[in-house]
């Protein structure tokens, strides 16, 4: 092993001792206080920092540091257009939703975005359906990331020594439980994946909510520090972005504006305008109604820790977004185009041009964003497992303690099952990410929002609104997905675009006609009712 | 707080009216030849006015939305008439 292998290595190893110190640690919050509450939700008592990265560093995940790079590496300075809605994000995702909810949800005693709907609705069922609808599009993602997090972690680590000798000669036995398996996902993916899943799943168990949330403090910073101390070096090894900026002219011109180069698909170029308006629409619209975000926006103490939550998110994502696009348009100057797999060009930078050491650091930090993601994903699910299905099902049954073990024992088996899954992934899992997104999104954030702010809104107007939410981004999907069932696509999954607009878009308008409209011609809420949920 | 969610949709509209039509005009449809390069920074002119300088202005616009528009209230739910009349009773 070579001395900057070494130090990588040791980087590694101790953000990873970090990590668990965080877990260690909040556990001991957990003891004495109500443990649903506490394990999900963290007592609703989230301070500024711990709120900001929690939701800032769970929004970021896998794709911010190895798939966004990848596209800037192979499409240039559009991707600037591409990523722009960021510059709105924190105060849509954040504003938008969060003070009534939070408020809503202390005063309904709810824990999980099913309880919101159930209990502001009076339909057990509309919060059984939320529950469903989280169980089935969340599961899929979760495989998604836990792929990612097995790849990240196999890019770090293969090549030393120990790791290809450990996943050749130890994991031999895996290839028996996946016959068949893709050969770009051998050995070294599978050590990477296992160690991933170990880490996170022990974690996320141990320490519920509050670990995830302290975890994702310290990830967010890494992830900060990595990409400005990338940039930093990106731009020092290139000499400067009017030299990258000058070789990606030479290259191809259509690197230096929007729609970008041609992609190979029917749609032609990448960024073409309708594409780039439902971007605009997807980041934070559909952000603002992931229940992994919506369930964070519960979590804060008070309204001055959500505005300064607000800006300090803001400032982070100054740190990142742009940071990236101005690196891995350098990066294209320093690493000829072609040379490497497009996904791989975050380490393959890192190791261009920093030391070992610094190397680590740097790829800490997709590693960082990845787990943060998933550790939020697993309590999202466990919660709707435990609080929507299982406690609505079965009642008061449960006692205490019971529901304290299933929630453990739920938390570990959603990730162990999800690790099982991720030893041989479907091949188009980008897809189903952003399939899954905007489809929680789509049956998520109007319900939500009419029932946070309008009283007129019903019960019947909350279902018209997930169902057509949710069918109309189905059915836009269906032709696409069945084409790939049948193998007459091999190539990714593009949905039908009326009048070029992405799903999301359909999807989200959709559901706002039927919400509105069915809440309307429905009997309205009882007004006692009403005064207590609106008193102003 | 009604108002102040279709402030912030306000907000994200504005803003995408802005980027996304100065960025068409600046960017597609554009011969790269005669991109210019804004006060030195190097950033193709689209993308330094079309997506760097409302990115800023959206930064700085952040503080006076939370600090000055956003109101303060109390989160925590005012106990019911009944609750109140119980503890002044006990």
């Amino acid at each position: 092993m070579t001395l900057d292998e070494a130090c990588l290595l040791a980087t590694f190893l101790a953000y990873l001792v970090g990590v668990f110190v965080l877990a260690a640690l909040s556990r001991r919050l957990l003891e004495g206080r109500d443990f649903l509450s506490e394990y999900f939700l963290g007592s609703r008592s989230l301070g500024m920092w711990a709120f900001a990265f929690t939701f800032a560093a769970t929004s970021a995940s896998g794709g911010t540091f190895m798939g966004f790079p990848a596209l800037i590496y192979r499409y240039g300075w559009c991707l600037a257009l591409w990523i722009a809605s960021y510059m709105v994000f924190p105060i849509v995702a954040i504003l938008l939703l969060g003070k009534r909810l939070n408020q809503m949800g202390r005063l309904l005693g709810a824990l999980t975005v099913p309880d919101v709907l159930r209990e502001r609705f009076q339909s057990p069922w509309l919060g059984f359906a939320g529950g469903v609808a989280i169980l089935v599009f969340l599961s899929f993602n979760l495989v998604a990331q836990f792929k990612a997090g097995g790849l990240v972690v196999r890019t770090v680590l293969e090549g030393l020594p120990f790791y290809d000798e450990l996943c050749m000669e130890g994991l031999g036995w895996v290839a028996s439980l996946v016959p068949g398996y893709d050969p770009r996902l051998g050995p070294p993916y599978w050590g990477g994946l296992i160690l991933f899943a170990f880490m996170v799943v022990t974690y996320t168990t141990y320490g519920g909510f509050r670990a995830a949330v302290w975890t994702d403090v310290m990830q967010g910073v890494i992830m900060g520090l990595g990409i400005l101390i990338l940039l930093t070096l990106s731009l020092a090894a290139v000499g400067g972005l009017s030299t990258a900026s000058q070789q990606l002219a030479a290259e191809d011109p259509a690197l230096l504006t929007p729609p970008g180069p041609p992609t190979g698909r029917p749609e032609g170029a990448f960024l073409a305008l309708p594409t780039a308006i439902s971007f605009w629409v997807m980041w934070p619209i559909s952000g603002a109604g992931q229940p992994g975000n919506l369930v964070r926006l519960m979590a804060f103490r008070d309204v001055p820790t959500m505005k300064c939550g607000v800006i300090t998110v803001m400032l982070y994502y100054n740190c990142i977004y742009l940071p990236l696009v101005v690196t891995f348009v350098c990066a294209r100057a320093i690493i000829p185009y072609g040379s490497i797999a497009e996904d791989q060009v975050m380490p393959v930078l890192a190791r261009t041009v920093a030391p070992g050491w610094l190397a680590g650091i740097i790829l800490a930090a997709p590693f960082a964003a990845v787990m943060s993601t998933v550790d939020s994903f697993l309590l999202v699910l466990a919660s709707a497992i435990v609080r929507d299905l299982l406690q609505q099902a079965l009642g008061q049954s449960l006692s205490p303690r019971m529901v304290m073990v299933l929630s453990y024992a739920i938390t570990a088996s959603v990730g162990t099952l999800a690790t099982l899954v991720a030893l041989d992934p479907p091949q188009f899992l980008q897809d189903i990410v952003v399939f899954t997104s905007a489809g929680l999104a789509s049956c998520f954030l109007v319900p939500v929002a009419l029932g946070l702010y309008w009283p007129r809104a019903t019960a019947a107007g909350a279902w018209g609104a997930m169902l057509l939410g949710a069918g109309v981004h189905l059915a836009l999907y269906l032709p696409a997905w069945f084409q790939k069932y049948v193998g007459a696509s091999t190539g990714s999954i593009v949905p039908i675009r009326p009048l070029g607009l992405d799903p999301v878009v359909w999807g989200l308008v959709s559901s706002l006609a039927a919400g509105v409209f069915l809440s309307l011609v429905t009997r309205p809420p009882a007004a006692s009712f009403v005064r207590r949920l609106f008193p102003d | 707080m009604q108002r102040e969610a279709f402030g912030v949709l306000a907000i994200w509209f504005v803003a995408g009216v802005w980027t996304l039509t100065v960025s068409f005009a600046l960017g597609y449809q554009r011969d790269p030849e005669s991109l210019a390069y804004p006060f030195g920074l190097k950033i193709p002119d689209w993308a330094f006015w079309g997506v760097f300088v409302p990115w800023a202005i959206c930064s700085l616009l952040t503080i006076p939305v939370c600090f000055r528009w956003i109101e303060d209230c109390p989160l925590e739910p005012e106990p019911s008439e009944g609750a109140a009349e119980g503890e002044k009773a006990a």
